[in-house]
């Protein structure tokens, strides 16, 4: 237990330092109260994240209506970047044809969407 | 025994051979990579300080820039712990 | 699959670590993922809105996983709203709400006690008997779906009327729907849109009146919004609303016009195409006629005369709002003008006290302007449920009407549905049942003393709510309930059947396009929950020995014995189409089961032919060469023949339609305009949304939306607890302060079950003298702060046994 106390500061530090940049720690959205739950993502997100929730209302899943937990899913199922499947929901078609070893949002960059990067 | 998944991120000139060099190390698994030079991979250990001299191990590879941890599962180890937790009480 | 402990972990480490910086790994794990993981899709449609939206249930293991769209499908080419994406929670074991048992109490002030089917059925026969030997064959009803396959209303209208002879045949499409109906039959003389979906890609104008499209039906909305922003300066958005919503979001012109105004608007619209000469007069000299009261032709001249009250100068001053005489006069140029120009509404021009004559007025607009059969032209009037025009409109399942768009009242009509149901001439009562309100008002007044309620809560979604719930909780009055979860209405039940849920059982939607589209049972339903097409023959049958009648026994007859999970709701639908629809402008003969599964998007009717139907069906109706009955009917040369059953003429009629305000008026001790309307989160009475823990936490509760000038005169601030009380009751509801409703009018979201907030209790139960509709979307109320914020809980019925 000890070496292991030792060890994840470590790690964590390591992790801070690395190319990948700004990654959250654990695929968890923060810790809210069930009363807080109730809220819709926009209500916080216009001022916890104003850039993304600027983009995102710009877009077309912002004039289309298409919400944050359509692709990140709720506080059970959430997932900071979405899987992929979620995408595929509406748009099988792309996601069956697109290039090997590419996201979705390798070329339709997240929260902007647009055609083509 | 200790499992965690990193990413290893190495110089995207010398992504092929980073990889090679990578997967001489025992316990260390490649399991994808991108053309920016990320490299997902998973690491078994018999311990955590096994797990902590693989890293060092990584470390100290040509072109391999930084090491992140992104996972770390220890159930086991801390079973092992407990069982002998409860053994030297009792 | 057969994943040790350890690979499993190592997978979990690895997926972990790619979703940082997005790599894609070959392969999955299974807790993990969704919908690449079942082992088999199968086809459907959507069950929540109108538009009909194609989509694949993905199961594994026999349970429901995912759902995913259809690409090929001409309604939605993929694409699905949350609510589409999401609707799988519900199914089979997947939520433990669902109901699984019969529940019966004598007394509605007792439990429910779980009971066998025999009994429950035993029951069900023996009270409906009673009530007909009683109290004669009027005081027993049906009250149905529009989310009610089409097979089951069909089945339900069939006992009904040809078994127990009474037209007390009703359903929720009174509520959302009926003054489109009436809308399109008086002006176009056949009931349903003439044009399809393929309109939106070929708009060059929209005009979007009454309808919050983004929210109420986003996957249809997306295609317009797509067409807009490819076509920024060439296509034109006009949304005229007293409401901004989100659907203003891609309007070039916003009309906000005081609620209950629209009439005058729409007049003011003809009277400067008519001034200006923008009408199409070789169309109106071909086609139409001009109409007025009952429907006395009159000239166009006597129609330029009626105008003159609706200039646009006058015409401002009565809507208020934003509305000038120039946006006026830009709304009619974009709409007249236009390579095609398309209108779209909803509940907010058919909620109206005179809904059928604001439908009539937007026909007006494209009958002078001759935007019709065109590509991209078309009066369109959306649809709130799935299978409201298939099962409902098409089907029978209105108190004044018969399968196949017929007439109860027409004697020859009548006794073509009696000889084709092989009973007696004269088993249909001639004279329609009562309508919604007034069945409810019949149950109030204890003249109905059974009634079957399917798959709809009257007791949350009928307005002015609390006055007909005193009626449902009448101890003299046998309410049986057929739904998946608890209600507010099964509350007031003696027995509650439970039902087997879309994709637990097989039949056919018919969405807003005229199009007809097979759903075939993909999962089981939990427990012992049945469809209810097998607990309408069952019952039947039961109900033949009690009243001695073989003729009950006969309506189900053809369908003894088939199996109930796709023989009998297939033999169901063959006598309905093969027979009931022969002949008639929604001849589905060729949209067979087999048929309808060989296509991805269904059949658009009429489909007299399985070749036809195998093309799709009628794109545009009364076009030639387009509608086979348009080449079938032709009397003349000209490429359109209006061929509907309603107007002996077979013309278009233009009618001339005075302003009407609402029945109610704010007044100085009800100052506020009240409507209600939908969230794109939310469905109905939140009954199957509010059970999906995403689309309940996005819109926990209702609010009501308050304009910021009216809030801060009120000192009202956002969240704090507002009261909005009318002369039928009150509610408490929390506030949203935000520039959607005009100033004098509050907004609130009818979906809440939880008493406080169930909005319905304070509406107004008037309603359209023609269609019976309701005018759920107007009436006087007050407003006040009755506390800062308040932290609130959502709320559903739960079952309590």
């Amino acid at each position: 237990m000890k070496r292991l106390k030792v060890l994840l500061p470590s790690l964590i530090l390591i992790l801070c330092f690395c190319a990948v940049g700004s990654v959250v720690w654990a695929d968890k959205h923060p810790e809210l109260s069930d009363q807080e739950k109730l809220t819709a993502c926009a209500t916080c997100h216009i001022k916890a994240t104003p850039d993304i929730y600027k983009e995102w209302f710009g877009s077309v899943h912002g004039i289309g209506n298409v919400k944050c937990y359509q692709c990140h899913g709720t506080y059970e199922d959430f997932h900071v970047t979405p899987k992929e499947t979620s995408c595929a929901s509406c748009h099988s078609a792309q996601f069956a044809k697109k290039p090997k070893g590419k996201t979705c949002w390798d070329c339709h960059p997240a929260h902007h969407f647009f055609i083509h990067k | 025994m200790p499992i965690g998944g990193f990413i290893v991120n190495v110089h995207p000139d010398h992504l092929e051979n980073s990889i090679r060099d990578l997967k001489k190390i025992s316990g260390l698994e490649v399991y994808g990579s991108d053309e920016k030079g990320n490299v997902v991979v998973v690491l078994e250990a018999d311990s955590s300080k096994a797990m902590e001299e693989m890293v060092e191990k990584i470390m100290k590879i040509e072109n391999v820039l930084s090491v992140g941890l992104t996972y770390f599962n220890v159930e086991d180890e801390i079973e092992i712990q407990e069982e002998q937790g409860k053994k030297t009480i009792h | 699959m057969g994943l040790s402990r350890r690979e499993f972990l190592k997978r979990t480490a690895a997926l972990t670590a790619a979703s940082y910086v997005g790599i894609n790994l070959p392969f999955k794990n299974e807790n993990t993922s969704q919908a690449s993981d079942a082992d088999s899709w199968h086809k459907g449609t959507c069950r929540l809105c109108g538009s009909g939206c194609r989509l694949e249930l993905g199961v594994k293991n026999g349970k429901a996983v995912a759902l995913r769209g259809i690409p090929d499908s001409r309604t939605n080419y993929g694409y699905l709203c949350m609510k589409g994406m999401l609707f799988y929670k519900l199914m089979g074991y997947n939520n433990p709400d669902r109901l699984k048992k019969p529940l019966y109490r004598k007394s509605k002030k007792e439990p429910f006690k779980e009971i066998s089917w025999n009994e429950a059925l035993n029951i069900a026969a023996k009270e409906f008997a009673k009530a007909v030997k009683k109290h004669g064959n009027n005081s027993v009803a049906y009250y149905g779906s529009g989310q009610a396959l089409t097979e089951e209303t069909y089945i339900f209208q069939k006992v009904f009327r040809g078994g127990l002879r009474t037209n007390n045949v009703e359903g929720n499409p009174r509520l959302c729907m009926a003054s489109a109906v009436g809308g399109y039959l008086t002006s176009f003389g056949a009931d349903e849109p003439i044009g399809s979906y393929t309109n939106f890609e070929r708009a060059s104008c929209f005009f979007i009146i009454g309808s919050n499209m983004a929210e109420a039906h986003p996957v249809l909305f997306r295609r317009v919004m797509r067409r807009k922003l490819d076509n920024r300066e060439t296509v034109k958005v006009i949304n005229a609303d007293p409401r901004v919503s989100p659907t203003s979001r891609i309007a070039d012109l916003h009309l906000q016009f005081r609620p209950g105004t629209d009439l005058a608007l729409l007049n003011a619209m003809a009277y400067v195409i008519v001034k200006e000469k923008l009408y199409d007069e070789t169309f109106l000299k071909n086609y139409a006629t001009f109409r007025m009261g009952k429907k006395k032709e009159v000239s166009f001249e006597k129609y330029k005369e009626f105008l003159k009250d609706y200039t646009p100068e006058k015409v401002s001053d009565i809507c208020g709002g934003n509305i000038t005489p120039e946006k006026i006069r830009t709304a009619a140029l974009w709409f007249a003008k236009s390579e095609g120009t398309m209108s779209i509404w909803t509940m907010g021009i058919n909620q109206r006290k005179r809904g059928v004559w604001a439908n009539n007025l937007i026909h007006n607009l494209h009958i002078l302007t001759g935007q019709l059969c065109r590509p991209g032209a078309d009066s369109f009037s959306l649809t709130g449920q799935p299978n409201a025009c298939g099962g409902v409109r098409e089907g029978g399942g209105l108190c004044h009407i018969l399968p196949g768009h017929r007439l109860v009242k027409k004697d020859k009509l009548r006794h073509q549905v009696e000889k084709l149901w092989g009973i007696p001439q004269g088993r249909i009562p001639p004279k329609p049942g009562y309508h919604t309100i007034a069945m409810f008002e019949a149950v109030n007044q204890g003249k109905i003393k059974a009634i079957w309620i399917n798959c709809t809560s009257p007791a949350q979604s009928l307005p002015n709510c609390d006055k007909y719930r005193k009626g449902m909780s009448r101890e003299d009055v046998f309410m049986v309930v057929t739904d998946i979860f608890p209600t507010k209405t099964t509350e007031l039940a003696n027995l509650i059947l439970p039902t087997a849920f879309h994709f637990e059982k097989t039949g056919v939607y018919g969405c807003t396009e005229r199009r007809s589209q097979l759903t075939v049972k993909a999962v089981d339903a939990p427990g012992e929950a049945k469809p209810e097409v097998w607990i309408v023959r069952e019952w039947a049958l039961k109900l033949a020995k009690e009243l001695k009648d073989p003729v009950i026994k006969k309506c189900v007859e053809p369908f003894l014995g088939k199996e109930p999970d796709y023989e009998l709701p297939k033999a169901i639908w063959d006598e309905y189409t093969q027979k009931l629809t022969k002949g008639r402008d929604n001849d589905l003969r060729g949209a067979t089961y087999d048929v309808l599964k060989k296509l991805p998007d269904g059949v658009q009717w009429p489909a007299p032919t399985k070749e036809w139907a195998l093309k799709g069906g009628t794109d545009i109706k009364f076009v030639r060469g387009l509608d086979p009955l348009a080449d079938k009917h032709a009397k003349d040369q000209k490429p359109y023949q209006f061929y509907g059953p309603a107007h002996p003429d077979k013309k278009l009629w233009v009618w001339l339609r005075p302003q009407r305000g609402p029945e109610e008026m704010p007044d100085f001790e009800y100052p506020f305009y009240l409507s209600t309307g939908r969230v794109i989160d939310q469905w109905h009475t939140s009954s199957m949304t509010g059970r999906i823990p995403e689309l309940m936490r996005a819109n926990p509760y209702a609010y009501v939306e308050i304009n910021p000038k009216d809030a801060k005169k009120l000192g009202i601030k956002p969240g704090d607890m507002v009261e909005v009380a009318s002369r039928r009751g009150k509610n408490i509801l929390p506030a949203k302060v935000y520039v959607g409703p005009c100033e004098g009018m509050v907004f609130v979201y009818w979906y809440d079950q939880e008493e406080s907030r169930m909005i319905n209790r304070v509406t107004k139960d008037a309603f359209d003298p023609g269609s019976k509709e309701p005018e759920f979307k107007i009436c006087a109320c007050k407003i006040r702060k009755v506390s800062g914020p308040k932290p609130l809980k959502p709320f559903l019925v739960e079952m309590k046994t």
